[in-house]
């Protein structure tokens, strides 16, 4: 459990500023629109910043008081990142483990095989494809197998192959553990994820379990087929997306009522439900 | 009971009734209980959680760490770089320094055998700290700095490394042009003197930054190591026109050289209490 009380931390513009915060064991996923504080309340969580204001406790240790015992438990990978390109990959991983205070080469060898970074072991990092360094910038946060790890737009750059198998890893590491995840793409998480945390320009808009974050809306997705002219009528604040088809537009839309007789309900994602508190509603029908 | 007894008491009763009233607060109201509730709820979750989450411990998985393995694991790091560097700028030195005349290639005529050696080394040393002192990748200086080590030190050793390698670097030069001058057979080196002049200054040059950089940041811990060098200079200037002997101008390297090597340590002692990285760079 990480508790954050009181927190206030400028972010530019903004301030970042959280009453009460209270985060679970297991996934939680950290959403947002950019330039919203998810870089930052990451930061604050991997111990990279002190809060300005109010406190973090990770289970009951604080930063200023165990930054060592507590940075032993933490994993972070940035949203950002130049690996060192001239190391070999294993060299570099073995060089991260040893700044962790990590020396059993068995782990680097388990993590190079859990992300399937074997083949490259040897490679030299600027060789390689941006969604294999993405991979190994996850493998180095593991490095220590930290109870909480801190993961900042983790599969960009990743194809869909790396993305599930980086999420179903994910999911099972979270288990008795804390991981968050600040995302932008949050329907291939859906089987994965606990919880969800929304951030609203520094302030949180909503916490708590997935099943909450879609049960809660107070609007329904539909979707099928309308004709132009519907479609033209429609308006484009509700659409969560749609395609071009010979015989019409296939749509999937919000709104309270039955918005065009052709469309049937759907059950919603995690994304639906970001769509519609992110950019709230208009009448569906202008 | 005395019944005059109980009228006396009776009478005292009510005479003290309305002060005693005054005096005894009156009993919180519903809102105030509410307010104070609520004020104390922060309290009360911390020791709900507390009830509910044990304590973190340190990591299993990590072990003490130690200055030895980061000079180690930085070392790695950083050595092709500072060894090609280091390589290329004391064969350079070496190649200049003729053999034969060893006190011609001077700055302050020839007091200083070998004299580019105190002046090039200081400066190798300077500009490998700045290359070296931390990434350049703020990615990479975020996860680098998340370490169970004080972060501090793991930008002393470092540091350190690259002191170390380069003066490993100038020892072995200095070895080499001393055996070029004795093989040459026409003067000879004071080596002792010799290697304590370079020495000196590039210990109290480094001492310095050092000592700067874990309290006032990399910047100033420059602009000081630059003020040591100048200074330098002005000493050697001194000595010279005074026509100091070679022995008192050892003395004054050997001073230099404790006062590097102290520096360096303070640094260390420093390093070991800072919660954040030297700069500001990384915080906490």
């Amino acid at each position: 459990m990480i508790m954050l009380e009181n927190i206030r931390h400028p972010m530019g513009e903004l301030t970042l500023e959280i009453g009460k915060l209270r985060i679970p064991p297991g996934l939680t996923l950290l959403v947002g629109a950019n330039g919203a504080g998810k870089t930052t309340l990451l930061e604050l969580l991997a111990t990279l910043q002190l809060p300005r204001r109010g406190e973090i406790l990770y289970r009951q240790r604080s930063a200023a008081e165990d930054l060592p015992l507590l940075r032993s438990q933490i994993g972070y990978v940035p949203a950002e990142i130049e690996l060192y390109e001239e190391m070999k990959v294993y060299r570099l991983l073995a060089y991260l483990a040893e700044l962790k205070g990590v020396y059993h080469r068995e782990r680097i060898d388990a993590l190079l095989s859990d992300f399937r970074l074997i083949p490259y072991r040897n490679h030299k990092i600027k060789l390689l494809s941006l969604g294999i360094r993405r991979r190994i910038a996850l493998a180095q946060a593991l490095l220590a197998a930290p109870y909480f790890l801190f993961l900042d737009e983790p599969l960009n750059a990743m194809d869909t192959a790396e993305r599930k198998m980086a999420i179903s890893y994910l999911s099972r590491y979270a288990g008795g553990r804390t991981v968050i995840a600040a995302v932008h793409e949050m329907n291939e998480w859906d089987e994965a994820a606990d919880h969800v945390i929304w951030l609203n320009r520094g302030k949180i808009g909503f916490e708590g379990g997935t099943r909450r974050w879609n049960d809660e809306l107070p609007l329904e997705v539909w979707e099928g087929l309308i004709t132009r002219e519907q479609f033209e009528n429609c308006s484009q604040r509700n659409m969560i997306h749609f395609r071009e088809m010979a015989e019409g537009i296939y749509v999937r839309l919000i709104g309270g009522n039955r918005p065009f007789p052709g469309l049937t309900l759907a059950e919603p994602t995690l994304e639906d439900a970001y769509f519609v508190r992110q950019y709230g509603r208009d009448s569906v029908v202008r | 009971m005395n019944p005059s007894i109980d009228r006396e008491l009776a009478q005292l009763e009510k005479e003290l009734a309305e002060p005693l009233r005054q005096a005894v607060l009156p009993p919180p109201s519903p809102s105030e209980t509410a307010a104070l509730i609520a004020a104390l709820q922060p309290d009360f979750d911390k020791l709900k959680a507390k009830a509910v989450s044990p304590s973190l411990d340190f990591n299993p998985q990590v072990e003490t760490p130690s200055l030895r393995r980061l000079l180690w694991s930085q070392f790695r790091l950083n050595r092709k770089s500072l060894i090609l560097t280091g390589s290329a700028v004391f064969l350079m030195l070496i190649l200049l320094i003729d053999p034969e005349r060893p006190y011609r290639i001077m700055l302050f005529g020839d007091t200083i055998p070998g004299g580019l050696f105190p002046i090039i080394t200081p400066l190798m040393l300077l500009a490998s700290m700045l290359f070296s002192y931390r990434s350049w990748d703020r990615g990479m200086r975020a996860i680098e700095s998340i370490t169970p080590y004080p972060p501090a030190l793991v930008v002393y050793s470092r540091m350190l490394m690259v002191i170390a390698l380069m003066l490993s670097w100038a020892l072995i030069s200095s070895v080499v042009v001393g055996l070029r001058v004795s093989w040459a057979g026409e003067t000879t080196l004071p080596f002792i003197p010799f290697l304590l002049e370079w020495l000196g200054i590039s210990m109290l040059t480094a001492g310095a930054a050092m000592y700067v950089l874990f309290r006032k940041g990399m910047s100033l811990a420059c602009a000081v190591a630059a003020a040591a060098y100048v200074l330098w200079f002005v000493l050697e200037e001194y000595t010279r026109t005074h026509e100091w002997t070679m022995n008192a101008n050892a003395a004054v390297d050997g001073g230099m050289l404790l006062a590097g090597g102290i520096l360096l340590l303070r640094s260390y002692y420093r390093s070991l209490r800072m919660s954040g990285g030297p700069d500001g760079g990384e915080r906490p």
